[in-house]
């Protein structure tokens, strides 16, 4: 439409109405974009890297000797145990193939961010740093923390008896300060079990339950179903115990680490292991953990997320804060 | 602002019967009453616009100027001797009628959406025991009077509290009770928790409510008050 019509009052009115119109119609369709529901695969379709589950193969982090949970011999290819099922589990229901490696608790972060490794499945807790750092899913395992201690020593029957003790854990596990970033928690994770503790921190878990028989420490400390898996490890099971009187209550629940900005593949890992929860997770923890299920017929309410929690931290998985 | 004027209109005022005495206007004074009219008008509405929206000087000195405004006018009307003077005096006297009755019907508004807002008493709420864990309570204390207010809404910050472990926020809820408000929980928590308690009939001078950790077990969660606010 002109606007130089030859009754100017008239002319500046209908371009006036013109314009509004204009900036009605238009602007509302620019809005409807701009506030789309924000949801976690809102990136554009060309920006968004495509799934994981494309692939044929994905690089999978587990741990190799995690009695329980991952272990491999020296004659097996395959990895066996509770983590290695589920992983196959996910594989199936996926349809990838699994490619499987050993991965040390310091470089979980680091294999995930440099993009060797498409999934860590290797007793991954779930913390707020980390959480910086990769995506988790919701999770599939929770457990307090204990110590572990030689059969034959009678130093240690309580918490407060850890105190004063030397102590070993794993570096970049939860029960190393330097897995916190502000002091204040470096301090509560050095003070967990007391303000005396003499603790080390080795590379693996196998290294601190070989210094324990050795005597170079009196206990190992970490997740209990860790130190479970030790102790009825035949190599380990005459040898090492886990003190049933003690129990740190860092609650941890593991999930399945992957790369930030991975959330719809996210999402259908959770899916699958709401479906491993309900279908596989008592048969695989009875298989891999005899010993505990022989103790406790309440294994599930000790490591086994209820409905509800997986529920609430499906919430607040794949990076929704 | 315009002044207002007694001038008759050109050619107009020569025309037309008389009725009660008062000659009735032709159709140029018609217009120019019109004017009159719209002219006295935009200025008391500008003037009731002040009084109301402005602040209190404001308001006292747009009442003043309008007292004073329509004192002169009237006066002026008094005064006059001239027979169009009874015509400009009704024009003026239409458009205060018109004027202060959006005058008192803004006013009516604007007194309700001031009661609706909500007033902000943060810098006088404080919290107590802001770390929680299952056994503790914290306590929450407006040192202000809700007077007609209805509602107390509060904003806390929520961090988890427990090293080298996994987060249990999302797993956690905070229940509110006390005997300045109705008890209320669980309230799932996140890191922002937004919640509106009820505030019992007649509470003050101050509002204390107790908070405590639900479904917390080995959880510890450090509240941070951000924003309290009485609401109707």
């Amino acid at each position: 439409m002109s606007c130089t019509a030859r009754r100017p009052r008239l002319a500046a009115a209908a371009c006036l109405l013109a314009f509004s119109l204009t900036a009605a119609c238009g602007g509302g369709s620019g809005d409807r974009s701009d506030h789309a529901e924000p949801t976690g695969d809102r990136v554009t379709k060309s920006e968004a890297p495509p799934s994981l589950f494309t692939e044929k193969t994905l690089n999978v982090a587990v741990k190799k000797g995690q009695p329980g949970f991952s272990t491999r011999s020296e004659e097996e290819d395959d990895f066996a145990g509770f983590e290695a099922q589920l992983v196959e589990f996910l594989a199936s229901k996926l349809d990838f193939k699994a490619a499987d490696w050993d991965v040390q608790s310091r470089d979980r972060e680091n294999v995930l961010r440099d993009g060797s490794m498409d999934l860590v499945v290797a007793t991954y807790s779930v913390t707020d740093p980390r959480d910086k750092e990769v995506d988790f899913t919701a999770p599939y395992f929770k457990t307090y923390q204990g110590v572990l201690i030689r059969k034959d020593y009678t130093g240690i029957k309580t918490l407060a008896d850890v105190d004063g003790k030397r102590v070993c854990s794993v570096r970049g596990s939860t029960g190393d300060p330097d897995s916190e970033q502000d002091d204040k928690a470096k301090r509560a994770i050095r003070a967990a079990l007391g303000q005396e503790v003499v603790a080390e921190l080795r590379n693996s878990y196998k290294t601190c339950v070989n210094e324990l028989i050795n005597g170079n420490f009196e206990a190992v400390w970490t997740d209990k179903i860790i130190l479970e898996g030790f102790a009825q490890d035949p190599r380990y099971a005459d040898k090492v115990e886990v003190a049933r009187d003690i129990t740190v209550k860092n609650r941890q629940f593991y999930g399945i680490g992957l790369r930030e900005g991975r959330r719809a593949d996210c999402r259908r890992l959770n899916d699958v292991l709401e479906d491993f929860l309900q279908t596989r997770w008592s048969l695989a923890f009875q298989t891999y953990f005899p010993k505990v299920t022989a103790r406790t017929s309440a294994f599930e309410q000790d490591y086994k997320p209820t409905d509800s929690e997986f529920r609430k931290l499906k919430q607040t998985s794949c990076g929704a804060k | 602002m315009t002044a207002p004027t007694e001038r008759a209109p050109e050619g107009g005022g020569t025309s037309g019967g008389t009725r009660g005495g008062t000659r009735a206007p032709d159709a140029g004074e018609k217009t120019f009453l019109g004017q009159q009219f719209t002219l006295h008008l935009a200025a008391m509405l500008v003037l009731v616009a002040v009084a109301v929206w402005g602040g209190t000087a404001a308001t006292v000195t747009a009442a003043t100027l309008f007292i004073a405004y329509a004192s002169t006018m009237t006066g002026r009307a008094a005064r006059s001797e001239r027979p169009e003077a009874a015509q400009h005096l009704r024009a003026f006297l239409g458009a205060m009628f018109v004027a202060l009755v959006v005058g008192v019907v803004a006013w009516g508004i604007r007194s309700s959406v001031l009661a609706a807002q909500p007033v902000d008493v943060t810098p006088r709420a404080r919290l107590t025991g802001a770390t929680l864990d299952a056994d503790g309570t914290a306590r929450l204390t407006v040192k202000a009077d809700p007077g007609d207010s209805g509602e107390l809404r509060v904003t806390f910050a929520a961090r988890d509290g427990v090293a080298g472990g996994s987060p249990c926020l999302a797993l956690s809820s905070l229940r509110f009770q006390g005997t300045d408000i109705d008890a209320k929980g669980p309230v799932g928590l996140k890191r922002t928790l937004t919640t509106t308690l009820d505030l019992v009939d007649g509470t003050g001078p101050e509002v204390s409510a107790d908070i405590r950790l639900d479904d917390g077990d080995d959880c510890r969660v450090s509240l941070t008050l951000e924003k309290a606010e009485y609401r109707r």
